[in-house]
């Protein structure tokens, strides 16, 4: 589902930071490979700064990578234009963020149907399914302001999932979140996305909620080590 | 203090960072400043020139009742011998005075030179208990005095090789009428001096008698002058300063608006940059600094920006009022026929009371902003009174709306005055500011209500509008105002300019107009009709009238009219009574315009006298007549009883043969066609409203640069949001349409909710303000043009300015705003 080859990503450094008049550049990911097959989750560890959030966005298509092929869902992100991007982000990309980033001026409903609407694949049975498995249908017409913070990121878990997604990205969904709460997060990321057969792929720094994925990887000097379960 | 010197210097650190806030403020505050010192600085070089003007022709501070001149000055000239004939027969108001106009030496100065009888007018100004010190002296204008005390008797150095002589010099703060500057000195001196001058000079004056005083015997004058001497009473019907009070006072009025708006900008600008510093104001806190300390070093800090806005405000101002002097003099010229030259703009004067009210207003305007730091700061939760969306206030909104429309239907009925139409004005303005806050939210959740089954960006899009009218309702107000005066004023000078138009095309019933002097029109009225072309002079006298025994007799301009077929058609009347041509051709009817009726409550058929021919004649009111753009009273009566006293000036001319007319007539008269009057007049027209239209442009533009501002500032401190959509797939396109949409419907709720409150701000100004201020009243026509111009321009201007940085925003990282929501 996921399949990316040997790609590289560099930032210039701040002006602030320069050395001589040169354009100083750093590599976050160095010819970094990647496989990920369908229905399956992953996740990504390592230090802060380490690029994996960086990776997250390359693999969604919201970062452009300087070099490499990535293969998501059938799409080949290098060859697509912004729009067909854009489009492939609404047809086949769930997000999940650590801020939960929620449309503070919708309703809890209008916030889990805006990505199903937007893909054009409103499917007003699946989605009540979805708020039930998620705990959210006494919330549904409550202002996303009024919830809690593990009742928020269920909603943004929704939403993310709404469109029936082939994969879903997840920025330390548990980062914002307490451990109980994170624990119940958790639980409901991995079961969700397993019984709807959605690849999962998740950046965290907790090793609770890496351990549950079936590939865990960790991050180092720009590449992807893969962490033996055994 | 330590403390507060810390945190002032953290807020202008501050400020550096939020510059574009602080450049909002500044930019508001020169605006209102600028505009109000412009208006008050024109004024009060208007106010000081009109205090010449209102003295009389030789710059005495004497009412001149009349003047007497000779017919054929060569031949039969005023001598010495007619003035002691007149002061012996006991006019002592008689004082002989001559003027004439020299150069200054080695310069361009025109000075005008007067010779008064200096111990005749002691003598009478003496029995006003006003000796005016003119004997053995002479009184100099103030420019000319300004440059004695910096330079000698130097300025005073005469061409022609005139000396003056040698006296003491006073500074006078009279000056002639047509302006400039002037000597006034004794008479014996004048002629002295004028004697002595060189023999090419050329300077050939006139003795001249003025009859001074408020009770002048110009009867017994008539009496006792031989015939060919001229008297000419000189008509004053109103001052200067109180005829123009009404234009003044509209000056003044549409730079309060402006000040208000830019009042409210400021507000809105002080609470999003303080709402900005929240974050700020909380560390500072938490480090220990007190809150008054907090709220006295952002006092320090607005203060100078007043100080430093007020004063460039105030500099600009000047420069403004210099470049709308021309347009203000041509609109004084064409409306009352005053000119001014607004040679002394004191700026200086009003610097520091502008920048003491920018001050006060300053601080004023960050007090709301301030009680929602202190709750911030004492609850540790920002709560926003402008974001509270409550019911509560909203049944506030209703109330105000409910109270202000009270107040007005009250003022309507208890009586009508010109502060009471004022008061209507704003509470008109106050009514529709509190039905905007109530309106907001109302329209916006219908609207979001529909929304919901559309596309769910555009669903976002009017969800979030939501959240931009509270954050920006102060802006939003500024705009109302804005264009509800902008509407009010355009459809009021939109109705006046119609009605005028009207008048005009109906009153003028010739083909042709020929001016000039009275005997030249005379004569060609004649040679006309002998050429069988038919002319009518039309005859006016300066005279006085009284309506009954109570009521003294007031000045007023009497002229003839035709009573032929056409001119009875072209009459355009308020109220007119059946048998009011018959009545009027028998001499027993009058006339009387509109202003005339209003000013002393006079109706149709009521009695008045005029004194015509030095006999009072009661005459009855038959029709009370549309007379726009004149301030006089006047009144029309068959030419029969003017043609054997009065003056004429101008003449219809009903042929269609240009050419031919203009062979018959003198070279000393002018020809102009109806179309050309037609075109002078409505351009005059034009001119009076360029001043108010130009203050009332700039406020809309002002506001509405606010509204975008403040909604492009609060955009951005919520970039994330575009971040987001963009990582759900939304189009670049579609997104800046959907923002495109959300400012447009605010402005647009804005602009259709004005729409009520301008024709409800114009019939006002029509119906009420227009009749205390000028006593004329014209018919109010709503027309859709203007509004919808206002409208158009207003959602154009608000979406161009929000484009600029729409278009120009780069392509940003999404992901760098998705990691930090702000």
């Amino acid at each position: 589902m996921i399949h990316a080859q040997s790609i590289s990503k560099t930032f210039a450094l701040p002006n602030g930071l320069q050395n001589g008049s040169t354009n100083q550049l750093i590599p976050i990911i160095q010819e970094l490979n990647l496989a990920i097959g369908s229905g399956q989750s992953a996740s990504i560890q390592g230090p802060s700064g380490c690029g994996k959030s960086t990776l997250l966005y390359i693999l969604c298509g919201l970062e452009k990578a300087d070099t490499g092929v990535i293969n998501v869902a059938g799409n080949v992100l290098t060859n697509l234009d912004e729009i067909q991007q854009d489009a492939f982000r609404r047809q086949h990309i769930g997000l999940v963020f650590q801020q939960f980033h929620l449309i503070d001026c919708l309703s809890v409903w209008a916030n889990i149907t805006f990505t199903a609407k937007l893909a054009n694949c409103f499917d007003q049975d699946y989605l009540n399914l979805l708020c039930e498995r998620l705990g959210l249908t006494p919330h549904k017409h409550k202002s996303v302001t009024d919830l809690s913070g593990g009742e928020q990121q269920r909603v943004a878990l929704a939403r993310a999932l709404a469109h029936k997604p082939a994969v879903l990205f997840a920025d330390e969904p548990t980062g914002n979140l307490d451990e109980k709460t994170s624990q119940s997060v958790c639980e409901l990321l991995y079961d969700t996305c397993a019984s709807l057969g959605t690849t999962l792929l998740l950046v965290t720094h907790s090793e609770e909620v890496a351990k549950r994925a079936d590939i865990q990887f960790r991050m180092h000097l720009g590449k992807l080590i893969t962490v033996d379960n055994s | 203090m330590k403390q507060a010197r810390l945190v002032v210097l953290v807020l202008l650190n501050s400020a550096r960072k939020d510059w574009t806030q602080v450049l909002f403020t500044l930019i508001a505050i020169i605006v209102g400043s600028a505009g109000l010192s412009a208006v008050l600085v024109l004024n009060n070089a208007a106010q000081s020139e009109y205090q010449s003007l209102a003295n009389n022709a030789i710059g005495l501070p004497y009412d001149i009742a009349a003047i007497i001149s000779a017919q054929q000055p060569t031949k039969n000239p005023v001598t010495k011998d007619i003035y002691s004939q007149l002061r012996n027969a006991g006019v002592s108001s008689a004082i002989a005075f001559s003027q004439i106009d020299v150069q200054l030496d080695n310069s361009q100065t025109k000075v005008t030179l007067i010779g008064v009888d200096a111990p005749a007018l002691a003598i009478f100004a003496n029995q006003l208990g006003d000796p005016l010190g003119l004997v053995e002296s002479m009184l100099v204008t103030s420019q000319l005095h300004a440059q004695i005390k910096e330079n000698g008797l130097a300025p005073l150095s005469m061409a022609f090789g005139i000396e003056l002589p040698q006296l003491p010099i006073a500074e006078s703060s009279i000056k002639p009428a047509e302006g400039g500057e002037a000597i006034i000195l004794d008479l014996y001196y004048f002629t002295q001096i004028l004697s002595v001058a060189k023999a090419d000079a050329k300077l050939p004056y006139e003795l001249k008698i003025a009859i001074l005083g408020p009770n002048a015997p110009i009867e017994q004058v008539n009496l006792l002058l031989p015939e060919h001497f001229e008297i000419k009473t000189l008509f004053k019907p109103i001052d200067p300063a109180s005829v123009t009070q009404s234009l003044h006072l509209n000056l003044i009025a549409m730079s309060i608006v402006m000040f208000i708006v830019c009042f409210f900008i400021v507000v809105n600008a002080l609470n999003l940059l303080i709402l900005g510093r929240t974050r700020t104001f909380k560390t500072l806190r938490q480090l220990g600094v007190e809150r008054r300390k907090l709220i006295l070093a952002q006092s320090f800090e607005l203060v100078l920006y007043a100080i430093v806005g007020g004063l460039v405000g105030v500099f600009a101002g000047h420069f403004l009022a210099v470049a709308l002097a021309p347009a203000l003099a041509l609109t004084l010229a064409g409306l009352y026929n005053i000119n001014i030259g607004f040679m002394h703009l004191n700026t200086p004067h009003l610097a520091l009371p502008i920048v003491a009210v920018c001050i006060v207003s300053m601080l004023l305007a960050a007090s709301l902003p301030y009680r929602q730091l202190n709750r911030s700061l004492s609850r540790q939760k920002f709560e926003s009174d402008l974001d509270s969306n409550s019911s509560r206030a909203s049944i506030v909104f209703v109330c105000i709306l409910l109270v202000s429309i009270s107040v007005s239907v009250w003022l309507w009925f208890s009586g009508n005055t010109l502060p009471g139409a004022f008061f209507m004005l704003g509470c008109v303005v106050i009514s529709g500011i509190a039905g905007l806050f109530w309106l907001y939210p109302c329209v916006i959740r219908k609207v979001v209500a529909i929304a919901e089954s559309w596309h769910p960006v555009w669903h976002w899009s009017f969800a979030h509008s939501l959240i931009v009218a509270n954050k920006t309702k102060l802006a939003s107000a500024a705009f109302m105002i804005a264009l509800v005066t902008h509407i009010g004023m355009n459809l009021m000078v939109g109705s006046f300019r119609d009605a005028t138009n009207t008048w005009l095309e109906q009153r003028l019933v010739g083909n042709f107009y020929v001016y000039g002097d009275s005997e030249s029109i005379q004569t060609v009225r004649k040679t006309l009709q002998d050429n069988n072309i038919r002319a009518f002079a039309r005859y006016q006298i300066d005279t006085q009238f009284s309506i009954d025994d109570k009521t003294p007799n007031l000045p007023i301009r009497v002229y003839s009219y035709p009573f032929d077929q056409n001119y009875q058609k072209a009459m355009l009347t308020e109220t007119i009574s059946d048998n009011a041509w018959q009545s009027f051709e028998a001499q027993q009817g009058v006339f009387i315009n509109q202003q005339f009726a209003l000013r002393h409550n006079v109706m149709l058929n009521d009695a008045i006298t005029m004194n015509i021919d030095g006999t009072p004649n009661k005459m009855f009111v038959k029709a009370i007549y549309m007379d726009y753009g004149n301030p006089f009273v006047q009144a029309l009566v068959s030419p029969a009883m003017l043609k054997a006293t009065g003056s004429t000036r101008v003449m219809s001319v009903h042929t269609e043969d240009r050419a031919n007319t203009e062979a018959l007539l003198a070279n000393n008269l002018t020809l102009y066609s109806r179309d050309d009057i037609l075109k002078v007049s409505m351009q005059a027209f034009d001119r009076t409203f360029l001043i108010t239209d130009a203050l009332n442009i700039v406020t809309l533009l002002v506001a509405v640069f606010s509204l975008t501002t403040s909604i492009i500032l609060l955009e951005q401190k919520s970039r994330y949001v575009n971040a987001l959509m963009r990582s759900f797939g939304v189009s670049r396109r579609r997104f800046t349409a959907a923002l495109f949409s959300q400012y447009g419907l605010l402005c647009l709720i804005t602009a259709i909710w004005a729409i009520p409150f301008g024709i409800a701000f114009a019939w006002l100004l029509v119906t009420q303000v227009n009749v205390f201020a000028f006593q004329w009243q014209f018919p109010f026509i709503v027309q859709t043009g203007p509004i919808l111009m206002a409208i158009f321009i207003s959602l154009a201007l608000v979406l161009s300015l929000a484009a600029i940085p729409i278009v120009k925003r780069k392509a940003f990282s999404i992901s760098g705003q998705l990691t930090c929501k702000d």
